[in-house]
């Protein structure tokens, strides 16, 4: 059983529902966010295009981050997450410097979402798991998987573009999906093993 | 030093370190009420920040604390999608720039920048002070209240019960005058607010100025939209900026506002060249047959009345409506003496100058693709087939053209509409699966009139002529306008120029932010201060709130309780929804601050003012009232659910009786069964959604040759002559009147030929991350940190070629100035702008003295917009969208 | 006299830093100009520049004592002092980088022999540890136990030298930016700096290597083989031909300088102590651009990256005073030892 994720490009239309569901569900403080949607345009005029490359951790097999983690902080969950044990995390930030995804955020400050304001009453609830100085990352909505739902930003995506599952069970979607249109996880030529595929990009 | 900052704090340094600093410290929020600890719940949430606000949501609270708003999984319209807005809802009731409780102006100067020095006052003192000067506004002449409603606001259900009470005509929206796009759906098939494309079926679109969904984040468009383009169907985006729809099919580039000309050529290589028409369509379901005098109006059969087609076998005339052995589409015939043409030959003969050389000199775009697309157009179309339905056979044709706002919104900007809608006319895809469908009510609103042509509705009913004029807005002018804040403002500005029988002494402002989303705001504010007495139902202190004498502060959208009847989608279709008819419920969270709902408060202000109950009161108003949309449709109070206008009723109380008497409640629902559900559905079956099934075959026409243009335009001509009166604001009545034409042409807009230092257009678009301001959606932070890292947001977009020929490096500060206004800004280079464009996307600034300061930064582009009346679409009053500019490096201040 | 100005000095610059430590540990690492894109700055590059002169001084004293150099033996236990008290100002800066300096020691714990970072503090610690054998008197001057201990430095040393070549800082582990000499070149800067912080010391505190010289020619030498092999390696790619360049001018020109001296001059202890300096100057330097050249470059490649705006970067104060802090720090400690014994 390992956790898996395809992202259709042709239906991602770079909206970030996703990016901002991750940040509501998640509660991440100020200026730190576990998704990103990478924008650019592709071609020159009049043959230019928007492209758009959502970014959620890869949540890699043979992860550079854990590797080079000092502490065992990061650690490698059984249905295949990559996890941040918050309590062992020392902050040396040696896994951010590893991660070829600029999947990692450290949190240098706690800051207010309306800068320069106290805390709203969202995020005195929300951002009690969340300490200074250590690294934090998207976990895939683990808190989620564990109801039997599906990762936020999976779940409000409007264009239906992300499916997730059991990337070692042939017969589920993601697997058939990734088989019939070939997906690949990006830059799958540094041999992280990645969990998240893209396809028709 | 260098410092760590966000994008989103680099924006913010710049309001830092340019403005005086408001001075007051953080709001200090309460602690949680130690009552809701531990309690974890989830409720039925509505979302409210876009246009479509029907999205069904869940809303988590953890500790009286709301956690979470998320789309509500199998519940239609978004099936547990949604979109970034909806999802950062929480930060728009969190916001420590909300107004927190009513407060009363004591400080008489006003001003953007000006410290109204508000004092904080019960909700009696400000609802007595709001109705006392309401009161005086009334007893001198109720027409001088203007209420300007807009998007921030659209969960009321009193607001127009409480204008019609309080005796004013004179309700306007902020909104519309930038989005006049509804007139020539009206017109042509009975629809409001705008024609869509059937995603279900389509497989060749063509998309001009407007969303399908993607671009500014619709979900139910965004789902239709991902599913067409997997099943293989074709786009076409006409814009100057290649889109995010753009990025899934054909991007064809642009000149900005120069529409009208590349659909005139689309026509005469249609008309003229390819010459393939839905034959059966156009001869029996359009008045393109109808003979047309030369002076332009129907060749009437004598004895009946009727307009006469011309029978190509039996070579005589007879009223539409006889039996015929063919049906003359084109040609010229002598009938009694007269030398008439057919409607179709009419608009043929003139588009015959519109060639595609001729167009692109005005466009860019080459011939060639022009060509290419009008046939790809006509061969996708599959004129002659058909499909079952329900057992209901309908004409099956999967193309579709659809323009919206960024194409209407100019002179000429109706013309440009209806010559997309005589496009689809020929191929006959208009009210029939896979092509362009209204967003009105389902049902036989088409009928014809005794002409036989389908009726014109909506806003395609002139509003009657009055002299001296009623409104303030001048519908007796314009008779076709949407709405037109513009015009209410310069009747304050200049009374006597619109003809103004009393003065507009009074402003409210109900979710209507004019002074930002409109243009000009320097006038606004003008305007503002010659005003004797405005009110604000205010969320935030926004411009419109900063210059009012009295804020009755609202809730924000989590916190109004909301029932609400669904209406058709205004971006696309498809099967996920048609048919669909729903009742949706919004559970309100605990409220935050001292604030009402919208609705007590106009409830509590009509009771001040003695018009709440009584013959002609508010609630006599309600019985009264029919949902604009969707007619019978909707969520009005009939028969035995009527009001007792003689006493007072919750809200709830109303909504019951609503949906108590609700058509479509088969199961005796009431409010209860909807707050378990949060929604109650009923399905009809598809065949009624397309409107083509209640009067299939010939049994309604679709006008071709655009008569209503042409009746409208006479009766008003003659109304000016009467009352010898020029045009108010033009230079010369025919700069008005060239636009009643019967048919389609060309006409310059006021930015076509500009000085020749303005050698750009500008152009704006709403994105993913703002529709439009519901909830403030500038100022959310988690909205902000997005688009300040967005690379297309918040910048002056150029094209490298323009960037290059001008001497401009991204990064550059430059100030962008319009004939009528400037803005500044920083360079951003990219290939995805027409070389004749400046992007500028969403909605920033002015802000004021007292807002939220990220309402303060970025480059405000209506400053460069204009109220002048040149500017204007003579039918539908709406503004230019796509301003000429000049561009210059901030330091050389030119 | 003067010794005590500076050890009042050290004393102030270590009280300085843990002050400003403190304050750092509740203000967070905000205080720095340190940010995601950049995330290792002046803190790392003191750990690396102080680490890599202990083990190069380890190298040296080994190698003296492998092969029973007796006129360098003095010069040696000076060198373990100083190493000794370099290995505390490398500590120290480790843990002001820290987020959480106050869970440092579950590096200890957390057994993930994966980790660049496990092995830098395994030995880094085992680094220290044979410190203070030496400077205990345990290892005999010559015989086995000596040689013992000379190759358990060896080993110390050159497998710390080698970690972060090895695992990390190339980010061979993920597969690209790989750097063939990067090893080669941080032996070099570290048996460079190592030896020329034992040459300054011995020039302050009177004694006469002048056949230190000659030793810091060569290693000269060794630093440049690396650099211009690495230069040649990446000539066709543009994006780092500069950096490097201006690297390699300016330890050419250090070479010029030494050889200058060794002609000039060799017994001059002044131009002696320049020559020392500039060689640690250009350690520093180099230890910058270390961190710096994988940093300002986008990690996501083009186009994904285009928008990507990394600011330079200039360390704060905080960081500035905190380095100085370690620096003092490393003064003291050697001061300390230099005190507790006396034969030295």
């Amino acid at each position: 059983m390992r956790y898996g994720m395809v992202i259709d490009l042709q239906k991602c239309t770079g909206c970030n529902s996703c990016t901002v569901a991750c940040r509501a569900e998640q509660g991440t403080p100020a200026g730190v966010h576990f998704h990103k949607v990478i924008k650019y345009e592709f071609g020159k005029y009049p043959n230019a295009k928007m492209k758009f490359l959502p970014m959620p951790c890869m949540h890699c097999q043979d992860p550079p981050c854990q590797k080079v983690c000092p502490t065992g902080a990061t650690f490698i969950h059984p249905e295949g997450l990559v996890l941040i044990d918050e309590n062992k995390c020392i902050g040396c930030r040696a896994c951010m410097v590893a991660c070829p995804y600029e999947s990692r955020q450290f949190l240098w400050e706690i800051k207010t979402y309306f800068l320069g304001t106290h805390p709203t009453p969202y995020e005195k609830i929300k951002q009690r798991g969340f300490e200074k100085g250590t690294v934090v990352k998207c976990n895939f909505c683990l808190q989620r998987l564990e109801q039997g739902r599906l990762p936020a930003c999976v779940t409000t995506c409007p264009s239906e573009a992300r499916t997730f599952g059991d990337i070692d069970d042939p017969e589920s979607e993601v697997s058939r999906l990734i088989v019939r249109h070939r997906g690949m996880p990006f830059r799958a030529e540094l041999g992280t093993e990645p969990s998240v595929y893209y396809m028709k990009g | 030093m260098a410092k760590k900052k966000m994008d989103y704090e680099a924006m913010l340094k710049s309001v830092q370190s340019g403005y005086q600093a408001f001075e007051s410290s953080p709001y200090k929020w309460q602690a949680v009420d130690p009552n809701a600890s531990g309690e974890k719940k989830v409720q039925f949430g509505l979302c409210r920040a876009c246009m479509q606000g029907d999205c069904a949501t869940l809303v988590t609270l953890e500790d009286g604390v709301v956690v979470r708003t998320e789309g509500r999984p199998d519940a239609p319209p978004n099936y547990g999608t949604l979109c970034p807005k909806g999802n950062s809802e929480i930060m728009g009731m969190y916001n420590p720039y909300r107004i927190k409780s009513p407060m009363i102006r004591t400080n008489p100067e006003k001003g953007l920048d000006v410290d109204p020095m508000w004092k904080e006052v019960t909700w009696d003192e400000a609802l007595d002070y709001a109705a006392e000067g309401l009161r005086k506004v009334r007893e001198k002449d109720p027409r001088g209240l203007v209420i300007c409603e807009g998007w921030g606001q659209r969960d009321t259900i009193l607001r127009g019960a409480f204008g019609h009470a309080f005796g004013t005509p004179n309700e306007t929206g902020s909104h519309g005058a930038l989005c006049t796009v509804h007139y020539p759906s009206g017109l042509v098939h009975s629809g409001y607010p705008v024609a869509v494309v059937d995603l279900e079926y389509c497989n060749y679109h063509i998309t001009l100025g407007r969303s399908l969904g993607p671009n500014f984040g619709a979900v139910p468009g965004m789902r239709k939209f991902a599913k067409a383009i997997e099943r293989g169907m074709k786009l076409v985006c006409v814009d100057p900026r290649s889109s995010y729809e753009a990025a899934k099919g054909e991007w064809v580039p642009i000149r900005p506002g120069t529409d009208l000309a590349f659909l005139l050529a689309m026509n005469h290589v249609m008309m003229h060249e390819i010459q393939i028409y839905d034959q059966w369509f156009m001869k029996n379901r359009t008045n393109g047959p109808y003979l047309i005098r030369p002076d332009g109006e129907y060749l009437r059969d004598s004895e009946t009345g009727k307009p006469l087609m011309w029978d190509p076998v039996e070579k005589t005339a007879k009223p539409y409506n006889a039996e015929f052995k063919d049906i003359a589409l084109e040609g010229t015939y002598t009938v009694e003496g007269a030398e008439c043409r057919t409607g179709f030959q009419t608009v043929k003969d003139r588009m015959k100058a519109y060639t595609p050389e001729w167009a692109e000199n005005i466009t860019t775009v080459p011939p060639a693709t022009v060509r290419r697309i009008a046939r790809e157009f006509i061969d996708h179309a599959r004129i002659g087939s058909t499909i079952e339905i329900d057992g209901f056979t309908f004409p099956f044709r999967p193309v579709s053209l659809n323009v919206e706002r960024n194409v209407t919104n100019r002179r000429g900007g109706t013309y440009a509409d209806l010559a997309g809608k005589l496009i689809n006319l020929m191929v006959g895809n208009i009210e029939v699966p896979g092509g362009c469908l209204s967003c009105s009510f389902r049902g036989p609103i088409m009928g014809p009139t005794e002409d036989g042509t389908s009726a014109p509705q909506y806003e395609a009913v002139p509003r009657p002529f009055k002299f001296p004029p009623e409104s303030a807005t001048l519908k007796e002018f314009y008779p076709h306008q949407h709405t037109a804040p513009h015009l209410a403002l310069k009747s304050i500005l200049n009374p006597e120029k619109h003809h103004l029988p009393y003065t507009v002494e009074a402003w409210m402002s109900v979710g209507g932010n004019p002074i930002r989303q409109n243009a000009q705001p320097e006038a606004y504010v003008a305007g503002f201060k010659k005003l004797s007495f405005s009110v604000a139902i205010a969320f935030h202190m926004d411009e419109c709130a900063i210059l009012s004498d009295v804020l009755l502060p609202e809730h924000s959208a989590l916190e109004r309780v909301r029932v609400t009847p669904f209406y058709p989608q205004h971006q696309s279709m498809d099967n996920e929804v048609c048919g669909l008819k729903m009742i949706q419920y919004r559970d309100p969270v605990p409220t935050l601050f001292n604030t009402k709902h919208v609705d007590e408060i106009f409830t509590e202000l009509a009771e001040k003012l003695g018009i709440l109950t009584g013959e002609g009161g508010l609630y006599d108003h309600l019985n009264r009232e029919i949902d604009w949309v969707d007619k019978t449709d909707g969520l009005n109070l009939n028969g035995e659910w009527k009001l007792d206008i003689n006493r007072k009723y919750t809200l709830e109380e109303i909504y019951d009786r609503q949906i108590r008497g609700w058509p479509y409640n088969k199961s005796n629902w009431t409010l209860e069964d909807l707050r378990q559900n949060g929604y109650l559905e009923y399905w009809r079956p598809r065949k009624e959604f397309y409107l083509y099934y209640y009067f299939p075959d010939n049994q309604t026409r679709h006008p071709f040759y655009l008569l209503g243009l042409k009746t409208v335009g006479d009766r008003l001509k003659e109304n000016l002559k009467q009352h010898q009166i020029p045009f108010p604001g033009v230079p010369h009545d025919d700069y008005i009147f060239d636009l009643y034409d019967p048919v389609v042409h060309w006409v310059e807009t006021s930015e076509t030929h500009p000085p020749k230092e303005y050698d750009l257009w500008a152009v704006n678009w709403k994105t993913p991350y703002y529709a439009n301001d519901a909830g403030n959606l500038t100022g959310n932070p988690w909205l902000a940190e997005i688009y300040a890292k967005d690379p297309w947001e918040a910048n002056v977009l150029l094209n490298p070629i323009t960037a290059a020929r001008k001497g401009l490096m991204e990064g550059d500060s430059v100030v962008v100035a319009s004939r009528y206004g400037e803005l500044e800004g920083r360079i951003r280079v990219s290939e995805l702008f027409h070389p004749d464009t400046a992007g500028i996307a969403g909605s920033y600034g002015p802000g004021t003295l007292q807002s939220n300061p990220l309402n303060r930064v970025g480059p405000c582009f209506n400053n460069l917009l204009s109220i002048d009346d040149h500017t204007f679409d003579g039918v539908s009053a709406g503004q230019d969208t796509a301003p000429a500019v000049k561009i210059y490096k901030k330091e050389a201040g030119k | 006299m003067w010794t005590w100005t500076v050890n009042l000095i050290a004393l102030l610059l270590s009280i300085l830093w843990v002050v400003m430590f403190l304050k750092q540990s509740q203000a967070g690492l905000i205080r720095t100009a340190l940010n995601d894109k950049f995330t290792w700055g002046l803190y790392v590059q003191a750990f690396f520049f102080f680490s890599a002169l202990a083990g190069g001084i380890l190298v040296f004293i080994s190698i003296v004592t492998l092969f029973e150099i007796d006129s360098l033996r003095k010069l040696a236990e000076i060198g373990s002092a100083v190493s000794l008290g370099c290995l505390v100002a490398a500590g120290m800066s480790l843990g002001s980088d820290l987020g959480k300096p106050f869970r440092g020691f579950k590096i200890a714990t957390g057994k993930n022999f994966a980790s660049p970072l496990t092995w830098d503090f395994i030995t880094l610690s085992i680094c220290g540890i044979l410190n203070l054998l030496f400077l205990s008197g345990i290892i005999p001057g010559r015989g086995a136990g000596a040689m013992i201990w000379a190759v358990l430095c060896l080993i110390a040393a050159l497998g710390f030298v080698m970690i972060h070549t090895l695992f990390f800082l190339s980010r061979v582990g993920a597969g690209f930016r790989s750097q063939p000499f990067l090893g080669l070149d941080t032996l070099a800067q570290s048996l460079w700096g190592g030896t020329a912080l034992i040459v300054l010391l011995a020039v302050v505190l009177k004694m006469e290597p002048f056949n230190m010289v000659r030793i810091l020619m060569i290693l000269t030498i060794f630093v440049l083989i690396p650099q211009a092999g690495s230069t040649i390696a990446t000539l066709t790619i543009k994006s780092r031909g500069a950096e490097y360049k201006k690297i390699i001018a300016m330890d050419a020109i250090l070479l010029l300088i030494l050889i200058l001296i060794q002609i000039g001059g060799p017994k001059n202890p002044v131009l002696l102590a320049i020559g020392s300096i500039l060689i640690l100057i250009a350690v520093f330097l180099e230890k910058s651009h270390l961190i710096r050249q994988y940093q300002t470059k986008p990690i996501l490649p083009l186009p994904y990256s285009r928008y990507e705006d990394i600011p330079p970067y200039s360390p704060t104060s905080y960081e500035w005073i905190m380095s100085l802090g370690s620096v003092g720090a490393c003064v003291l400690v050697t001061s300390i030892v230099f005190y507790l014994k006396p034969g030295l």
